[in-house]
């Protein structure tokens, strides 16, 4: 609480409340409203409601991981749990939760919390941060003390100095100690990398485009397309730089053992502006081109090749549950048959649409003959799908992540405060440290002891390199 | 000399069980008879653990040509090493009593389990595309130490808890009698325990922010986008808000103590479902070391 207190009092908008309070004819309201306006910057700027908004957040994150958030109202719908239950889960979008109202003003108390607590926090630090002594606190309560058995001099506080400390003698027989100060600064740091990472988050939400394209081989798609047809759109979103994207090959490497080693797509951009660059992507290997990613992200048969009597027709393919393909019907001996694809390494099915049963298998390249007929699959033809990503805040969030990972280095220090000064008539050595009292505690014994050994055997005996070195 | 590398990751495996266990065995004789050099005997088995663990690592890493953390099994291989690392680290530096008491079941527990894993989620095999990508070396180790971190702030937490239990009944037992010293022996060790716990949260918690980031510069180069809700990137989250919470309750000074273990103990519980239990709850993208 007292904390809180010197950040407010401190605090740049507290101030002017207080000067405009000084200023204006106070009546009893305005008192209570500038006191109001104090007590809610003090709340959303407050530890108390950081915890409480952490733990809520994660709390209501976890409805997410529960309810699958992809599939839209209807998994609840038919979902088999109490209607009331339903209910409440349709009222509170438990199907997107992460894009409902009240979780997005969740976040947004974080952010103003995290920016109000900087705002009220970060003078006091700085000014701290600013001063080279601190005079020792008058309280000992939050203090732990130990006994010098001798003055300092020199030798003595080189056993401070040769362990990183800084000593001031701030006045006459008063001396500061401290070591690493910059720690203070982390918090801020990381506070301010968070408030980043979120605002590039919202920027690239509101100006970013989100697409995901399938392009068969041989064929191209242009920019404006890509944006027509996106997924994502940000309000703020700018069209992209005019390009053709054609896909010329799309290959899937197979193991010995079948399994998928990578899917590698051959693309060729062109723009009227820029050299024709021909690329390969594969997963982990996105082209870039003007800040667009294009990723490979999917893929699947598009169509088929068939021959029939020495003539080739293409027949379209569409998914079936699972992975699977059908073809559209076509007619041989007067009879109707569709092909059914359940993988590129499996023989297709021949199936005839009057029963739906599989009447005969179908490899590529080999022709089979029904009545008078010869026919066969020729080829299949795939299509490879792209993600295609424009995210103008990527640069702010990666920002945010290089400022965060300096804030964190500074984390597991520990800034110390020690103070060497007399308590009566007797030397003491007077310490605290934001993190941890028992180590500090423990840090304070052992300078304790390298100081009174050395005061032991007398100021002509010095020190030697182990006693510097500590243990 | 030809070295038959995938008998010896077994045998590195198996070798980290044993000990691991044994090592229980004697911090409880250690605790039970007061025999001091037992605790030694546990310390040096906790030792050839990490060997039998580092040797594991090595010789999978051979023979799958490729970062061995990269299935369920391996990634508890790579877990088990670094807890007993972070286990060493903690006993050199903090010197707490009865540490290793806490910290062997919990290492037994992740070799013991991963060993008991489906043959399918052991075997060494190449990596689908997704995974092909440096990032794996970066990311999935970095995670994984910081999980190492939170289980011995759990065990610190543990011991914290064990401390309180054993100053309760050690108070009935010498209820009237002049104890002073002994209840004062107590309370230092629940403050140290407290703020042991402290320390190993403030090492795993910048860990796992790490963890985070590299995995959105992953996921941002293999999907397109650097957060999508997908199950594990949110209980990550919300793993990484619990210890928030925590290191911000923390800071004021009255969340100490009960209050400040049990949020500890919350936190390792996030990371448990984060690191296994996601695996039961839905699938995702990260949908590698599924259990179906």
């Amino acid at each position: 609480m007292r904390r809180t207190m010197q950040a407010i009092v401190h605090s740049p908008v507290l101030a002017r409340v207080r000067y405009t309070r000084r200023r204006r004819v106070v009546t009893v309201t305005a008192m209570m409203a500038s006191n109001f306006r104090r007590r809610a910057i003090v709340f959303l700027g407050s530890l108390k409601l950081a915890i409480a908004l952490l733990l809520l957040i994660a709390a209501a994150s976890i409805i997410g991981t529960l309810i699958p958030q992809d599939q839209g109202p209807s998994v609840l719908e038919t979902a088999s749990f109490h209607p009331r239950l339903i209910q409440f889960l349709l009222a509170i979008k438990a199907y997107d939760v992460y894009h409902a109202a009240w979780f997005v003003a969740l976040l947004t108390a974080l952010f103003v919390n995290l920016a109000v607590c900087t705002w009220l926090r970060f003078p006091p630090t700085w000014r701290r941060y600013g001063l080279q002594w601190v005079a020792r606190p008058k309280s000992t309560a939050e203090q732990d003390l130990l006994p010098l058995l001798g003055a300092p001099n020199a030798v003595r506080l080189d056993i401070l100095r040769k362990r990183g400390f800084r000593v001031s003698e701030y006045a006459p027989q008063q001396y500061f100690v401290e070591k690493n100060k910059f720690v203070r600064l982390g918090p801020t740091l990381i506070h301010i990398s968070l408030f980043a990472i979120m605002a590039g988050a919202i920027w690239g939400g509101l100006s970013g485009v989100n697409a995901s394209i399938p392009i068969q081989v041989g064929e191209s798609v242009r920019a404006e397309d890509i944006v027509r047809t996106a997924r994502i759109r940000g309000p703020l979103s700018q069209p992209f730089a005019p390009f053709e994207l054609k896909l010329d090959a799309f290959r899937i490497d197979f193991r010995p053992t079948g399994q998928v080693k990578q899917y590698y797509s051959r693309v060729m951009l062109t723009a009227p502006d820029a050299q024709t660059q021909t690329r390969q992507v594969w997963v982990n290997e996105p082209l870039i081109y003007r800040g667009v990613y294009f990723y490979q992200a999917f893929w699947g048969v598009a169509a088929l090749s068939l021959t029939r009597n020495g003539q080739t027709e293409r027949l379209s393919m569409t998914p079936a549950k699972t992975g699977a393909y059908m073809s559209s019907p076509f007619l041989v001996g007067g009879q109707e048959f569709l092909i059914f694809l359940r993988s590129l390494e499996e023989p297709a099915l021949l199936v005839s649409t009057k029963n739906f049963e599989a009447v005969g298998q179908l490899v590529p390249g080999i022709e089979t003959s029904l009545g008078s007929d010869r026919f066969g699959i020729d080829s299949y033809h795939l299509y490879s799908g792209f993600q295609v990503k424009h995210d103008p805040g990527i640069p702010l969030v990666y920002f945010g992540c290089g400022l965060l990972v300096m804030g964190l280095l500074m984390v597991p220090f520990r800034h110390r405060e020690l103070w060497i000064t007399q308590d009566g008539d007797h030397w003491v050595l007077m310490g605290r440290s934001h993190k941890g009292r028992v180590i500090l505690k423990r840090e304070m014994a052992q300078l304790a002891q390298v100081w009174n050994d050395h005061c032991i055997r007398g100021d002509g005996g010095g020190l030697n390199g182990r006693e510097l070195a500590g243990t | 000399m030809v070295v038959n590398w995938p008998e010896l990751e077994t045998w590195g495996a198996v070798t980290a069980c044993w000990t691991t266990g044994l090592a229980f065995l004697a911090f409880l004789f250690a605790l039970v008879l007061k025999r001091g050099a037992m605790t030694w005997v546990g310390r040096g088995l906790m030792g050839a653990g990490l060997v039998g663990a580092l040797v594991t690592l090595v010789a999978r890493g051979l023979v799958a040509q490729h970062a061995p953390w990269s299935n369920l099994w391996e990634s508890m291989v790579t877990l088990l090493f670094w807890v007993l690392v972070f286990y060493f680290v903690t006993e050199i530096w903090y010197r707490p009593r009865h540490f290793g008491l806490i910290a062997s079941p919990l290492a037994f527990l992740t070799i013991a389990s991963a060993s008991m894993l489906p043959a399918g989620f052991k075997g060494a095999a190449p990596l689908m595309p997704a995974l092909q990508s440096y990032w794996i070396k970066i990311h999935v180790v970095i995670i994984i130490s910081s999980y190492a971190a939170f289980t011995m702030a759990f065990a610190a937490a543990l011991g914290y808890f064990f401390f309180r239990w054993r100053a309760g009944s050690q108070a009935l037992v010498s209820a009237g009698g002049p104890e002073v010293s002994h209840a004062a022996d107590f309370n230092a060790q629940l403050a140290f325990f407290d703020e042991l716990t402290y320390r190993l949260i403030l090492l795993g918690f910048p860990l796992l922010m790490v963890g985070i980031i590299t995995g959105a510069m992953w996921a941002n180069n293999a999907w397109g986008t650097y957060w999508s809700w997908d199950p594990k990137e949110t209980w990550s989250l919300i793993t990484w808000f619990v210890y928030a919470a925590y290191l911000h309750a923390r800071i004021t000074h009255d969340w100490a103590g009960d209050k400040a273990c049990g949020l500890a103990v919350l936190g390792f519980v996030a990371m448990l479902i984060t690191y296994i239990g996601v695996n039961y709850l839905s699938s995702g993208l990260h949908s590698y070391g599924f259990i179906r």
